[in-house]
């Protein structure tokens, strides 16, 4: 697994570290979607850390609207760790077919072919990144850390 | 003898792709699972909506490219792979409409339409092969310079827009704060940085040759190689020299 610069214990031990975003990034119109994203700060350090990112996704499309449902990625060192989106099926790693939202976790050997299901109710995009935050415990600072804002200001 | 053998064999093969395919029925359509993977090993699913008696609108409901992307293989930002996606669309006629693939069709194109769909999300989802792990460190610190300023309710001009004077010639800079007394933000990241130190050295000395009042920050990756010359050019020609770990800090330095 050389060509990942960090390990399936990493990942893990990465999502269940408290983590910081400045505030709710702008939705931004994009090739006919709708992203928002940006970098996450390590508490330790307090520093931002541009090679942890979270963002999510929607394409836009008026005669398409209710099928269309948003995705979202937890990215570190520019490849996706944790992804939560919706399809029809998908076939599990461990051969069993999960429907409609899932949580794809990174492992050392399928990557990212590992998925959990989870309950999400057609959330809209900004609904959906708070979710994706509480799901990877990201916090954003301006809310709940009042001391974090002292301390990186 | 052998014939009937084909064509059992073709039997079976197509009883197991119908039995594989998952269908759910929508407003005016439904929208299918075929048992063709591709990237993230999920099927690929397809969106399709009658128009009238005779026309259907297929879409991909852009799936494939925003997982593609999302997942750090630049498609669109990148001219060669940019090149390829075009190339496949147009080799199985299809449309791109921003991120998504699409297509209408009457009944009997129907079906071929649909298999047009599933060769070229497979070549698509194929582009991910020559994928090398290369964040593209500038483009995400000017996203979160971004950020911070859209945080901070600060209006400004980025890209092409953002120009500013010199008394010599023009410069682009990442970010351009319109301002009685301006401010531009410029992200440095990259290899030789000490070419480019030198280049900014001069444009940020052009820059305030022409209007004194301007205010430069220089944001620098610290993951790339700095000497300490190239470092200090920059430190001594820029207001403010900030870390691309302390972006956050920009909310202070900012005088709007």
């Amino acid at each position: 697994m050389g060509e990942f610069p960090f390990t399936q214990v990493q990942v893990d031990e990465l999502v269940q570290k408290e983590k910081y975003v400045l505030s709710v990034p702008r939705k931004e119109k994009i090739n006919n979607k709708i992203r928002m994203g940006c970098s996450i700060f390590l508490e330790k350090e307090c520093k931002i850390d541009i090679k942890l990112g979270i963002e999510v996704n929607i394409a836009i499309d008026s005669l398409f609207r209710e099928e269309i449902r948003p995705s979202g990625v937890l990215i570190w060192h520019g490849q996706d760790v944790r992804r939560i989106n919706w399809k029809l099926q998908k076939r599990n790693a461990n051969g069993e077919n999960i429907e409609n939202w899932h949580e794809h976790i990174w492992r050392d050997e399928e990557r990212m072919g590992f998925v959990v299901p989870i309950e999400i109710n057609n959330p809209s995009i900004e609904e959906f990144f708070l979710m994706c935050l509480e799901r990877w415990n990201i916090k954003i600072v301006g809310e709940v850390q009042p001391m974090l804002i002292e301390r990186i200001s | 003898m052998k014939n009937l053998n084909s064509i059992n064999i073709i039997k079976d093969y197509l009883n197991f792709i119908e039995s594989s395919t998952k269908i759910k029925e929508i407003k005016n359509g439904c929208y299918i699972s075929l048992p063709f993977l591709y990237s993230g090993d999920h099927f690929i699913e397809l969106c399709i909506k009658q128009l009238n008696d005779n026309l259907f609108m297929i879409s991909d409901l852009g799936n494939i490219l925003i997982e593609v992307e999302s997942s750090g293989v630049p498609i669109f930002s990148n001219k060669k792979r940019k090149t390829l996606l075009l190339d496949i669309v147009k080799k199985y006629k299809l449309n791109l409409e921003g991120v998504s693939l699409k297509k209408s069709a009457n009944k009997k194109e129907l079906a071929q339409t649909i298999h047009n769909f599933i060769e070229a999300t497979k070549a698509i989802s194929d582009l991910t092969y020559f994928r090398e792990i290369k964040i593209a460190k500038e483009s995400i610190i000017n996203q979160e310079i971004k950020h911070v300023l859209d945080h901070k309710k600060i209006e400004y001009l980025e890209k092409a827009e953002a120009k500013i004077e010199g008394r010599l010639e023009n410069h682009n800079v990442d970010f351009f704060i319109k301002n009685e007394k301006p401010e531009i933000i410029v992200t440095h990241s990259g290899e030789n940085m000490k070419n480019r130190a030198e280049v900014w050295g001069f444009k940020f000395f052009d820059i305030k040759e022409k209007n004194p009042n301007v205010l430069s920050i220089s944001v620098y990756d610290v993951d790339s190689i700095w000497t300490g010359t190239s470092k200090r050019i920059l430190k001594d020609k820029s207001d403010y020299f900030v870390p691309s770990t302390d972006i956050h800090k920009i909310e202070k330095i900012i005088r709007s």
